[in-house]
């Protein structure tokens, strides 16, 4: 009776404690927590604002390739800046590979933005007008971390090989993550399924309703068609960029004022993704900085492969009148807002034809008149009285379209990852170097890929260097 | 059923008992003072035959001739058996618990233990140190009287707290202050300006796992008890306590340079390197070039001028320093009949500053209600003070608004009052006139907080059983503090000469609120049972629930018409034509934790103990995964003495040997706030002018208390006849999951954040002696001293080396605070260029960070203690108390203004009279030429060693004759005190105690105070 008596008043107890400690389930009234951060649909939304911001990280990228490829020499103003990544003497450490191992962690902030959104973005409150949004945050999402994953595996692994190193996947926030590598093969099919994701949750967009400054179905295609490229997938490559050319919603411009006033903001022709600069100094300024100097020039290498009847050779150099003249990188060099504020190209309609063209001539069964025709549309458009050319042989085509691809996307962060692709070396022009020592970059060298971040190495046990650094 | 038993069993004892032969014994019970006591229970053992003693203290008891022995007890005195014998009139004295010495009670805020039974390191301080001294914080009173605690006071100023620290800094990033427990209830730290140390009657500092393991996430900084007083049973006491006296001006080691001097020492330089009009010492000497360019006019002119300045000589201590007043009064009651005892007390204490413009005022009020019967126990204990103190601006800051910095580096060549009779200061802009500029500030300017705090306890028991108890504690403590600043725009710094900004020449009001209120309940069921008069066992089952509230808010408004002036009604709103807009902000949070917690003793036959304690604390500061954290302690202890080999052994009188080890948490120095493990996400961003979400704190979903484990070996003993008596205690203390830095993966977004990944050690010793070298009825004297070692060493940071922190560094196998500097070598008497030394041991004139080094030592001293003694003469008493501490440095930052003359002498500062610099070949100075600056190096560092005279009191106690023709008294006391009375160190800052960081930063002096007292009970 008195055990029961005790017995009773222990279950008492307990559940009176019990009840108590949900008095230790307390948040936060004062700042934006996991608790209330995400609380609307347009919560997510501004997050996704976030996601598109980290983007900007690409910048990054056109700079360390242009610097490490035949697109740019150290301007005359350079009293330091990028050179060593220039001299190929880059490591991993911050002091001496800044340029090199910071998109590293640019590219995962990114990341991690974009996965603590997906995260949250299930139970944010939507109106039934709203509802739909949840999906296409969703698929933008998708599609940025996709394009972040593949812009680091091209970044800091060697050419599609896959079994080999790729990066390590995220597909969850954790900022405690130790993870280690997965293969090339791995993060490829990671992407190639963020990306079909992606498409499904997108909309349909027609050229009225397409935007270049979020992820839809057609630039989530031209995504597609870059890493089926890379992969090696050529029926793909060419299945993706013609949907992209089909949807016509980005034509080719027509002529030297509309392709200039892409390069200054006056217009959005070609751009299928652009990152925003409302304000502040980017890409242009690492080149040129406001007061003039010249830090990174282009090199003579690649301006002497235009011709004057080539609309974009002023849309992309020109020179302070200087003696001698001092050339400088037009493309991003200003815009109406002054500075060296101008949006970030990330994806442009041109790279469409110049992919198809490539996988043409790199088909099990090689297409040169198709190849061909996508080179001489694309010419067509660029070169004042242009004349079709033909070739005799997918190689002669291939060779082509690289000479292409050099000029088109010089400075947009396509360079290095051409010649890695195409298993080509870096051959800088001879007045573009101050030493031989740094002239050529061997194809297959091991500084085709950047070193993984010093720190990185030292906070994760399970992380593998690249080789040779 | 039982209880029916029990009644029959009762009535048929009574039955027998009126059979049996009685016999009336009658007698008188005592208590302090040989004053009766009232309500004393006196009981036949081993019969219910019991009685109460009337007022005067007297009973009257039948006793069967049978009984052997009587016991008498009393609530709050030792009760006594008494052994029956002829006599039928017996007068028994009682002892007061607390001041048995043999029984001395130690309180580790959840329950009492007798000394001889308590298995931890503790030292229990008595109210006779903590009452009457002139300090606005208690905690200022604790340096030199507990081993192993270090007490620095940060600032002289009234009302300041301490820095007190308990066997060492076990936080790299979190914090070291102990928990404070007062009255059971756990209170807020470094907030104690309104609690009034006269009514404290103990305080224990608990420094070991046996104690610290009971608050478990709370204790690994160690424990102090505060204990406030009780009534008195007996008669109700009026006693008056009043105290007054003078803060005398601060003395410090740096001698500024008088006017001779300083010109003298601009002339100097000014041979070597030039200078301009800043140095008139030079710029008007005959013997610069300038002068002979000047025509017959002109060189009349500066003789004229430099003749005027050298007639000049401001002595700017005069005008920073005081002497300040102060005063406290005390009446408190005291007293009770029967089951009730009541304290009250009022106080007024009134403190002033030794620097303008600053001061403390006290109201406080206390009332303590205690009853107890058979079975029921109650007592509230409740405290309500109001605080006013008044502030300087900028004190412990290298800022020319700092007094104490000023007071240093302002050139005696200046005026401090305008000549025009007005009285105003002689301000204006540049370095001659910082001075009046400062106290143009302090005259014009107002810095102030109105602060109101209440502590309530309460606990009540109840017997259930003969050996169970049930009980509840529970309290409140709550802080409410306004603090006001007005800045006025009348104030030369606010006017337009020294400024253009809108809103600092307007003027400005903040007004701030800031509220912390705790509620705490904790019950509890205790068991507690003697079995054969040999196993004592005591198990106790204890709940707790904590909850903190914060709240605050303050707005800043500016446009402050003078006319009206501090006050929030003068502000102007702000518009987009006068820029005047008010800043507001503040915040509010909470935090609750959740406890179980038992504790078990058992004795075996007085000789062994064993105790141990376990805990499991549930915190809302964690994230839910590691929400729940066990702790818990063992300990033992052995009473030598009580072993039969022992006995013959006299000249021991006691002897045993303690250990314990346990676990508790830091969390009431958590450095993450209330919410620190989640991540937070801030909408500041832009997306090109479009809003964003992102995350603005990362938080740490692995976050969990910085735990302690420590081990402690303890000896008390007392030798020859208790006239010798002491402890020895030795312990390692080992903090794990301690906080570091660490880089996070760039998967993990690749910042840096803090987490549970080191180690640190504290290891030492502690020693306590005690020597009655005299003790006869007229004549006591005794020595008191203690003393303790530790030694901090950081062990682990999570894999990493080393890495910064502000201008220190962490480094593993280093203590925390070792200071990290670059060598000095000394000046080169060849040229007078400064030299360093690099890392392989080179001197080179050329600095370079690079070359710094980490083997100076620490800012916290490793050794420190304090000895004192205690005289009782007759009528006279007398105590004297010194505290020191041994092995720190600093780097003294005002030697690098005042023996610094390029840049400082030059912009035209004053100089320190030790200024020694190169003047030509072949000098060996200590500064270099004034053709080389210098850099901060171990130059400056220098020793904070230091003795300091911390009390000395001298009393007269009334003669018993005296008060008995007086009749209207029963206790008076008068009393001369000094404090602070002198220093012995090298240190030339303005305090080796002051500002607990590695550097000087010209901090507030603890001032000197000589006072009077008088104490007089009705």
């Amino acid at each position: 009776m008195k055990l029961h008596k005790y017995l009773v008043y222990t279950v008492l107890g307990a559940s009176l404690l019990g009840s108590c400690s949900k008095q230790l389930d307390l948040a936060p009234t004062d700042v934006f927590s996991d608790v209330n951060a995400f609380s609307t649909i347009s919560d997510a939304q501004l997050a996704v604002n976030g996601a598109y911001v980290r983007y900007g990280t690409n910048a990054n990228t056109i700079y360390s390739t242009a610097l490490v490829t035949d697109e740019a020499k150290l301007g005359v103003d350079n009293n330091g800046q990028g050179a060593l990544t220039f001299r190929y003497q880059y490591s991993s450490d911050g002091t001496t590979g800044g340029d090199v191992t910071g998109a590293y962690t640019g590219y995962y902030s990114l990341i991690d933005q974009v996965n603590r959104t997906l995260e949250k973005l299930p139970s944010v409150i939507a109106t039934s007008f709203e509802e739909p949004r949840r999906n296409i945050l969703k698929g933008q999402l998708l599609a940025l971390r996709a394009l972040a994953h593949f812009d680091l595996l091209q970044t800091y692994s060697k050419a599609y090989s896959p079994s080999e190193l790729g990066v390590p996947i995220m597909l969850k926030s954790d900022i405690l993550a130790k993870p280690a590598r997965n293969t090339m093969a791995q993060v490829v099919t990671q992407i190639e399924q963020d990306l079909n994701d992606a498409f499904t949750l997108s909309p349909a967009v027609t050229a009225a309703s397409f935007q270049d400054t979020v992820m839809n179905q057609v630039n989530i295609n031209a995504i597609r068609a870059r890493v089926a490229l890379y992969k090696g997938d050529y029926a793909n490559a060419i299945t993706y960029s013609t949907a992209v050319i089909n949807s016509n919603v980005k034509p080719l411009a027509t002529n030297a004022a509309d392709f200039g006033g892409i390069w200054t903001d006056a217009n959005v022709f070609e751009t299928l993704f652009r990152i925003r600069y409302a304000t502040g100094t980017n890409i242009g300024g690492l080149w040129t900085t406001t007061s003039n100097l010249v830090y990174i020039g282009p090199a003579d290498k690649l301006m002497s492969t235009f011709t004057n009847s080539d609309i974009r050779k002023a849309a992309y150099f020109a020179a302070y009148p200087t003696t001698p003249a001092k050339p400088y990188v037009n493309k991003f060099f200003t815009s109406s807002r002054g500075g060296r504020v101008v949006d970030m190209k990330a994806i442009r309609i041109a790279e469409m034809y110049l992919i198809r063209a490539e996988a043409y001539a790199k088909s099990a069964a090689p297409n040169i008149v198709l190849g061909a025709a996508d080179l001489n549309t694309l010419r067509g458009s660029r070169i004042a009285g242009y004349l079709n050319v033909s070739f005799t042989s997918a190689a002669d085509l291939l060779t082509a379209v690289l000479d292409e691809r050099y000029k088109e996307l010089c400075f947009e962060g396509s360079r290095l990852f051409d010649l890695k692709r195409n298993n080509l070396p870096v051959n800088r022009g001879a007045t573009d170097v101050t030493s031989t020592s740094w002239q050529t970059l061997p194809a297959g060298n091991f500084r085709f890929v950047f070193p993984i971040p010093q720190y990185e190495i030292l906070a994760n046990p399970n992380m593998v260097q690249n080789p040779g650094y | 059923m039982r209880k029916l038993f029990t009644v029959f069993l009762c009535s048929i004892l009574a039955v027998l008992q009126v059979n049996a032969q009685n016999r009336t014994i009658t007698g008188k019970v005592l208590g302090d003072n040989n004053a009766p006591l009232s309500g004393a229970t006196v009981q036949v053992v081993g019969t219910s035959s019991k009685t109460l003693t009337n007022e005067a203290g007297n009973f009257s008891i039948s006793v069967p001739t049978k009984s052997k022995s009587l016991q008498i007890s009393y609530v709050g005195y030792t009760a006594k058996t008494i052994a029956i014998g002829k006599e039928n009139n017996i007068s028994v004295s009682l002892v007061n618990i607390s001041a048995d010495l043999d029984e001395v009670v130690v309180s580790t805020g959840i329950s009492k233990q007798r000394k001889s039974e308590f298995t931890g390191a503790g030292t229990t301080i008595s109210a006779k140190a903590l009452v009457d001294r002139p300090v606005g914080s208690f905690d200022q009173l604790l340096q030199g009287q507990v081993p192993g605690l270090a007490a620095l006071t940060l600032s002289g100023a009234p009302g300041a707290n301490t820095n007190i620290i308990i066997r060492g800094q076990g936080s790299i990033s979190g914090g070291s202050s102990p928990l404070y427990v007062v009255d059971g209830i756990p209170v807020e730290a470094g907030v104690f300006q309104g609690l009034n140390p006269n009514d404290f009657e103990s305080l224990d500092v608990l420094r070991d796992a046996a104690a610290s393991s009971l608050y478990g996430s709370r204790g690994s900084a160690g424990v102090i008890v505060i204990t406030t007083k009780k009534g008195k049973s007996g008669k109700m006491k009026f006693s008056y306590n009043g105290q007054f006296g003078q803060k005398a001006k601060p003395d410090f080691a740096f001698k500024p340079m008088n006017t001779a001097q300083l010109l003298k020492a601009q002339e100097d330089y000014g041979k070597i390197a030039g200078g301009g009009s800043a140095m008139p010492g030079w710029y008007y000497s005959k013997l610069n070039p300038r002068y002979a360019t000047l025509g017959p006019a002109g060189q009349a002119q500066a003789d004229f001028l430099l003749d005027s300045i050298s007639k000049i000589n401001s002595n700017w201590g005069d005008y920073v320093f005081r002497n300040g007043n102060f005063s406290n009064h005390q009446i408190s009651l005291s007293g009770g009949t029967g089951k009730t005892t009541i304290y009250s007390s009022l106080e007024f204490y009134n403190e002033e500053g030794t620097t303008p413009r600053t001061d403390m005022k006290r109201v406080s009020l206390r009332n303590n209600v205690d009853y107890a019967d058979d079975k029921f126990n109650f007592s509230l204990q409740s405290s309500i003070a109001y605080t006013k103190r008044n502030f300087q601006q900028s004190t412990t800051t290298n800022s020319l608004g700092n007094p104490f910095l000023i007071v240093n580096l302002q050139a005696p060549t200046s005026l401090v009052f305008k000549p025009d009779g007005s009285g105003r200061y002689a301000t204006g802009v540049g370095s001659a006139f910082a001075g009046a500029n400062q106290l143009d500030l302090t005259r014009y300017d107002l810095n102030y907080n109105d602060q109101l705090k209440v502590v309530l306890g309460m606990t009540a028991s109840y017997k259930l059983t003969n050996d169970i108890t049930a009980a509840v504690t529970s309290g409140v403590d709550f802080r409410e503090t306004q603090s006001s600043n007005y800045g006025s725009k009348l104030a030369f710094n606010r006017t337009p000469a020294a400024t253009s900004t809108p809103t600092v020449l307007s003027g400005f009001q903040t007004e701030g609120l800031s509220r912390y209120l705790q509620l705490n309940i904790r019950p509890s069921i205790n068991y507690n049972k003697l079995i054969a008069q040999k196993h004592k066992i005591n198990v106790s089952v204890l709940g707790e629930y904590l909850t903190q509230y914060g709240k605050n808010f303050s707005l800043t408004g500016y446009g402050i018409d003078p006319r009206t002036p501090n006050t929030p009604a003068a502000i102007t709103q702000g518009n987009a034509v006068n820029l005047l807009y008010a800043n507001v902000g503040g915040g509010k949070s909470q935090n609750s934790l959740l406890s179980f917690l038992g504790t078990g003793t058992y004795i075996y036959d007085g000789k062994y103990t064993i105790s141990g304690s376990y805990r499991y604390d549930g915190s809302s500061k964690l994230p839910s995964k590691n929400r729940w954290t066990p702790f818990y302690s063992v300990s033992a202890k052995w009473n030598v003495m009580k072993e039969k080999f022992m006995s013959n052994v006299k000249w021991i009188n006691d002897l045993s040997v303690r250990a314990s080890y346990g676990g508790s948490g830091n969390s009431d120095n958590f450095p993450f706030g209330d919410f620190g493990y989640l991540p937070t996400y801030t909408s500041t961003g832009t997306y090109s002018g479009i809003p964003t979400l992102t995350v603005s704190s990362l938080g740490n979903p692995d976050l969990k208390w910085e735990t302690v484990y420590q081990t402690n070996l303890g000896l008390d003993f007392s030798l020859f006849k208790g006239r010798l008596y002491g402890s020895f205690d030795v312990y390692d203390k080992r903090t794990k999951d301690l906080f570091v830095q660490k880089q996070l993966t760039a998967e993990g977004t690749g910042a840096s954040i803090t987490v549970n990944a080191g180690t640190m050690q504290n290891k030492g010793a502690e020693m306590l002696l005690n020597f009655d070298i005299i003790n006869k009825k007229n004549l006591r004297w005794t020595i008191t001293a203690n003393a303790a070692y530790n030694k901090n060493t950081i062990l682990d940071l999570g894999g990493l080396d080393s890495y910064p922190s502000g201008t220190s560094l962490i480094s593993v196998g280093k203590a925390l605070g070792s200071i990290y500097e670059v060598k000095w070598g000394g000046v080169d008497p060849a040229t007078g260029a400064p030299l360093y030394y690099t890392k392989d041991g080179k001197l080179t004139t050329t600095y370079s960070a690079d070359y710094a080094v980490q083997d100076y030592g620490t800012y916290e001293a490793p050794w420190k203690g304090g000895f004192g003694s205690q005289l009782r003469y007759l009528a006279f008493d007398f105590s004297i108390l010194f505290s020191w501490q041994e092995g720190a440095v600093k780097t003294d930052n005002l030697e690098y203004f005042v023996e610094n003359p390029v840049g400082f002498m030059s912009g035209g500062y004053n100089q320190s009279a030790d200024l020694n610099f190169w003047k030509k070949p072949g000098d060996i100075a200590t500064t270099p030429s004034p053709l080389y600056g210098t850099n901060f190096s171990s130059k400056l560092i220098h020793s904070t060693n230091f003795m300091r005279l911390r009390d000395l009191t001298i009393g007269y106690n009334m003669p018993q004759n005296l008060i008995q023709k007086i009749g209207f008294i029963s206790r008076a006391r008068f009393f001369v005190q000094g404090t602070n009375l002198f220093i012995w160190t090298k240190w030339r800052g303005m305090d080796p105690e002051a500002g607990g960081t590695n550097i000087n930063l010209s901090e507030f002096p603890n001032p000197r105070a000589v006072t009077m007292g008088l104490n007089i009970t009705f």
